[in-house]
């Protein structure tokens, strides 16, 4: 704890943003992944797993998150994983591993839906999909005779994952097909719901606004600047399930895909959805949202310095448009660096937790109206500053001892407008030393 | 005699010649299999087969890696018409056309020019043609309008459009004389000496002759030798009762044929091994009984699923390579196998799914 915190108690986490976990991943996970590993050594089946599912809970403000229960007997572990709305149930006994999870009723099937699936089973690597007397679910079958926690992690790690991802794309693909066994998601409370709904409406028509004000020749990546923010940004923030994710995922996939369309087709192609994200009824909007458990995270994790290109890229082209007088893009593209990091890359858990803060003050706005305290004032231009340093004093402080050389930034960062203060940071995230003792 | 009708005159003395660490061509003159030396890579033993013959084990009996020649003994049935080297002295401009397997694309015939027919390099003359050979053409041979093998397509240059070169008649005709004048018909020709070497009078791999160390002899010696995981897949298959030489594409791929089913086992570099087979395509009605069928069955089996991919049914076996064992890989291999013709017959006789087409025996 930093002496900083005298001035401001850490304020805890009450909601989820952006795509994985959102959580911290055990304190002791290392030491519990290779007691497992010692376990599997020896033949300790049931012990290694149970120790291996250990390695995997996650916390949220020091609470474990359940997502993954487990009951051991002599001979056989009963455990549960959870991935969003897929339930991983399985059992586990000296010789096999087997899991599955249910995803719709058998009957309810089109044919568009078994074909879906039987192409999926040809892509997937340990999980497949077959029906049972009532539904269609998806299965894992592993033999324990060299099983190790690495080698179990990509099996578990790919029923969890891609069962999550198929029933959030049927319920958006088939809309008139049910997905099973969600009883564990929560709804949103109507009033959170709420305000999402409001700002995805606010954030839509400030975008618009701002494309009418662009200048009206060669405009087309400043308007790409602003779609894709204001898409990676609905993404993080307000964190939509089911259709509005899927569409919008598309929706980014098909703007980077490299192929023979130019930028003002891609724009045209998001401006549709954007439109008809802008259409959606609150009643509709409030059924794309729930609360769940996470285990497993969907990105690989990425390499520090591909990061570091990406932003450095990004400040290069920052540095272009203030040279030739766009400055009405910049803050713009100050914010999408951040969202477009999160919703790429599989950030180490500082960073993670670094780019957060940076995101919390470029939308003081929406964090406010979330109960939480603003980081940046708007109306008068003024930080939080305190707090900012404290939370980066906090997170640096937290992750010193696995990382001895991460030095805190917080003398280096500009506070003299929004803009500098995002350049600097930026510029400071780059120094950061990762480097494990 | 134009193209087309030349390669169907011929086709039966083409040869497509398959070692773990590639494909190459070769061709029938006497009664021996013509090809390159390093199409048989300092193996012993080789699978080939034609357009005649299903795919066999022969034996390499003469390794020439100077001229990068290789002789394999031909022991199966006679073309109907058989290859001749010519006699006839090559020109310039003259047209030529190269046969073989380029990239596994069985029997292709690629018209082409000499542009010179006597390019010196080291030490050796070659032809060099215009005519866009590949990969698998290696060992194939070069014949001009009559038909006649006026080379043996050798190598291309990297990298550049159309530069093929072809060792000339003479030199084949020159080995094989002196070739079969030998007594012993394991030979080896010292690229130092050039002595044929009988090569049980090989020792510690160095020329009896003159004392430079053989590496063909070595290779030869010590043979195709799989490791790790490969080497555990051949033990399963040769558990099986497969016949691995016969049945190995390359050092991670072998096929295996089992009546109307045919099936792949890849090992890829990622450490994925995916056993599959390639069952029938969807038939063109009743196909949600046809889904219905595979999603049922996929919850009986333990170690296989079906899928589809494009339009095909497909039975899969996947693994992790640090995960297979001799038990398990037996067991899932040998359902695969069984399963795959069982479920292929299913499939066509009861759902009027369609069976699929095959090229030609590879």
């Amino acid at each position: 704890m930093s002496w900083l915190d005298f001035f401001q108690t850490t304020q805890t986490l009450k909601h989820t943003f952006g795509r994985g976990i959102n959580a911290n991943i055990s304190s002791h996970e290392e030491e519990l992944f290779l007691a497992s590993l010692e376990a599997f050594e020896k033949q300790e089946i049931l012990k290694a797993y149970e120790l291996f599912f250990e390695s995997l809970i996650n916390y949220t403000n020091e609470k474990a998150n359940d997502n993954i229960t487990y009951q051991k007997t002599d001979d056989v572990l009963n455990f549960t994983i959870y991935q969003g709305c897929a339930k991983v149930t399985g059992s586990i006994t000296k010789e096999h591993l087997k899991a599955e999870v249910i995803i719709i009723k058998k009957e309810i099937a089109s044919v568009a839906l078994k074909r879906y699936i039987l192409e999926r089973n040809y892509q997937l690597t340990y999980a497949y999909y077959f029906t049972d007397d009532k539904f269609i679910k998806l299965k894992l079958y592993q033999d324990n005779i060299t099983m190790s926690p690495q080698k179990i992690f990509f099996p578990l790690r790919e029923i969890a994952l891609n069962a999550d991802y198929d029933k959030e794309y049927i319920m958006s693909e088939f809309s008139d097909i049910s997905i099973e066994d969600i009883s564990h998601v929560s709804k949103l409370d109507t009033q959170e719901s709420k305000i999402k709904y409001d700002f995805l409406q606010e954030w839509i028509e400030k975008a618009k606004a701002k494309i009418i004000l662009l200048p009206s020749n060669d405009n087309a990546s400043m308007q790409a600047f602003i779609f894709l923010h204001l898409l990676f940004k609905i993404d993080y923030l307000l964190v939509p399930k089911y259709m509005v994710a899927q569409k919008l995922s598309k929706s980014i996939l098909n703007y980077f895909a490299q192929d023979i369309t130019n930028i003002e087709f891609k724009n045209e192609e998001i401006k549709e959805y954007i439109d008809e994200l802008q259409k959606i009824s609150f009643e509709e909007f409030e059924k794309n949202f729930y609360n769940a458990n996470y285990t497993f995270n969907p990105t690989e994790k990425s390499s520090y310095d591909d990061i570091i290109n990406f932003i450095n890229e990004s400040l290069t082209k920052i540095r272009w448009y203030k040279n030739n007088r766009y400055n009405q893009i910049i803050p713009t593209i100050y914010k999408y660096i951040a969202f477009y990091t999160l919703y790429n890359y599989g950030l180490n858990p500082v960073l993670r937790e670094l780019i957060h803060i940076l995101v919390e003050v470029q939308n003081p706005e929406f964090f406010e109206k979330l109960e939480y305290k603003p980081l940046y004032d708007i109306n008068i231009k003024t930080f939080s500053k305190k707090i900012i340093l404290s939370k980066i004093d906090t997170i640096i402080a937290n992750y010193q001892n696995r990382y001895k050389s991460l030095e805190n930034f917080t003398q280096e960062l500009n506070f003299s407008s929004l803009n500098e203060f995002s350049n600097s940071f930026y510029l400071q995230i780059q120094n950061l030393n990762f480097e494990e003792i | 005699m134009n193209t087309q009708l030349i390669l169907d005159k011929y086709i039966e003395n083409i040869i497509q010649i398959m070692t773990p660490y590639g494909t190459g061509t070769g061709f029938i003159i006497g009664d021996l299999i013509i090809t390159n030396s390093h199409v048989v890579a300092g193996l012993k033993e080789v699978v080939i087969s034609s357009k005649i013959i299903k795919r066999s084990i022969v034996d390499v009996i003469y390794d020439d890696p100077f001229y990068d020649l290789a002789f394999i003994k031909y022991n199966f049935k006679e073309p109907k018409t058989k290859f001749i080297l010519t006699k006839k002295i090559v020109q310039n401009g003259d047209t030529t056309i190269a046969i073989g397997h380029p990239y596994g694309l069985n029997y292709t015939a690629t018209e082409g020019i000499v542009s010179r027919a006597s390019r010196l390099q080291d030490d050796l003359e070659y032809i060099q043609i215009d005519a866009a050979i590949n990969p698998g053409n290696s060992g194939g041979p070069l014949l001009n309008d009559s038909g006649e093998v006026i080379g043996v397509n050798t190598f291309i240059i990297q990298n550049a459009n159309n530069l093929g070169f072809s060792l000339p008649y003479f030199y084949i005709q020159e080995a094989i004389d002196i070739f079969l004048a030998q007594t012993s018909h394991t030979i080896i020709k010292c690229p130092s000496c050039k002595n044929l070497i009988d090569e049980k009078n090989i020792q510690k791999d160095y020329c009896p002759e003159c004392g430079v160390k053989l590496e063909v002899a070595k290779l030869r010696r010590k043979g195709y030798k799989p490791t790790g995981a490969t080497k555990l897949l051949e033990e399963i298959l040769i558990s099986l009762k497969v016949n691995v030489t016969l049945s190995r594409r390359s050092q991670s791929s072998w096929r295996v044929d089992e009546g109307s089913a045919r099936i792949d086992i890849n090992y890829y570099e990622n450490g994925i091994i995916i056993g599959d087979s390639k069952l029938c395509a969807i038939p063109s009605q009743n196909i949600d009984k046809v889904y219905d069928y595979l999603l049922a069955e996929n919850e009986n089996f333990s170690y296989l699923q079906f899928s589809i991919n494009e339009n095909s049914i497909y039975l899969s076996y996947l693994i992790v390579d640090s995960s297979l064992t001799l038990k398990e890989g037996k067991t899932a291999l040998q359902r695969l196998i069984q399963y795959a013709n069982k479920y292929d017959d299913i499939l066509i006789n009861e759902f009027g799914a369609i069976k699929q087409k095959k090229d030609e025996e590879d």
